[in-house]
C-alpha cells in the first residue's frame, strides 16, 4: 500500500516532466490526435528542430555557461565566508550587533527591538546595564562561550521553553555549550552526618 | 537570453509550435538531469550529512 502511494505520488509529480518529455517526440499530427495514443512512431524531428541553427540553440548555451558561472562563483565566496563565519566573529554575525551599545538608549529600547527577540535581549539589556561597554566584534568564538551571563539565562530560557533555539545565535551558543542546557543537579538531601546518630533521615 | 526565455519564441502570430515547446523544455531539463544522476552520490551524502533532527 504504501509502495504504491509512492508511485502515485511520484506519477502524480512527474506527470507534467512525462508529458513534455513524449511530446517532443510527436509530430503536430500525432500532438493534436484525438483520442491520443499512448504508443506512436517516435520522431526526433522537434527535437531536431528546437537543436537546430536557431536563437534557441545560442539561448541554450548561454543558460549553460550561466548556470556553471554561477555555480563556481557561489562556491568561491560561500565557502569561505561560511567559514570566516564559523570561526571568527564579526559585527552583524549575531542579532546584538545590530545594536550601537554606543547609543544612549535605555534597555526598553534594545528589549524591544525587532532584531533582539528572546534571548538576545538580555544579551542587550546587560549591555545597556554598561554604556561604556563595546561588544569585542572581532574575538574568537571561543571567548563568548565562556560569557556565563549570556549563557545562564539562555539555559533559564531554553528550560523554560520560552526560547526558539533555532531563531536565535544562541542556538549556536547553547549547541557548543550542552552542559548550559543541562537541568541544575538536585541538591542531595541533608546528609545523615547532620543527623543525629541513631535516627534515619527520611527520604523525599 | 537563457534557454527558458528563448522558447517563448516558439509562440508567434502564426500559433504556437507545442512541439518545439516541449522539445525546448526536455533540452532544457536534460542537463539538470543529467547532473543530478552523475553526482547523486554526494548529493545524497550531503543531504543526509547536513540533516538535523526537528
Amino acid at each position: 500500500m504504501q509502495a504504491l502511494a509512492v508511485v502515485l505520488a511520484a506519477a502524480g509529480a512527474g506527470r507534467r516532466s512525462c508529458g513534455c518529455v513524449l511530446m517532443s517526440f510527436k509530430t503536430n499530427a500525432e500532438i493534436f490526435r484525438f483520442p491520443p495514443r499512448l504508443l506512436f512512431d517516435a520522431d526526433p524531428g522537434q527535437l531536431r528542430g528546437a537543436c537546430g541553427p536557431s536563437e534557441f540553440r545560442s539561448s541554450f548555451v548561454n543558460s549553460l555557461v550561466v548556470s556553471v558561472a554561477s555555480t563556481v562563483l557561489s562556491l568561491l565566496i560561500g565557502v569561505p565566508a561560511a567559514y570566516a563565519l564559523s570561526r571568527w566573529t564579526a559585527r552583524g554575525r549575531r542579532h546584538d550587533h545590530a545594536v550601537d551599545p554606543g547609543q544612549p538608549h535605555g534597555a526598553a529600547d534594545r528589549l524591544h527591538h525587532p532584531l533582539l527577540p528572546g534571548l538576545s535581549a538580555s544579551r542587550a539589556a546587560r549591555h545597556a546595564d554598561r554604556p561604556d561597554h563595546h561588544l569585542p566584534h572581532l574575538q574568537p568564538v571561543a571567548g563568548d562561550l565562556d560569557d556565563a551571563a549570556v549563557l545562564r539565562p539562555a539555559a533559564a530560557l531554553a528550560r523554560g521553553g520560552r526560547l526558539d533555539r533555532r531563531r536565535h545565535d544562541v542556538a549556536g551558543l547553547l549547541s557548543h555549550h550542552p552542559a548550559a542546557l543541562r537541568r541544575p543537579a538536585s541538591r542531595p538531601p541533608r546528609s545523615s552526618a547532620s543527623c543525629s546518630p541513631g535516627t534515619t533521615s527520611s527520604s523525599p | 537570453m537563457t534557454a527558458p526565455v528563448a522558447v517563448v519564441n516558439f509562440m508567434n502570430y502564426e500559433g504556437w509550435e507545442w512541439g518545439r515547446i516541449a522539445a525546448g523544455g526536455t533540452m532544457i531539463m536534460l542537463p539538470v538531469l543529467v547532473f543530478s544522476f552523475v553526482v547523486r552520490r554526494y548529493l545524497v551524502h550531503g543531504l543526509t550529512g547536513g540533516a538535523l533532527k526537528g
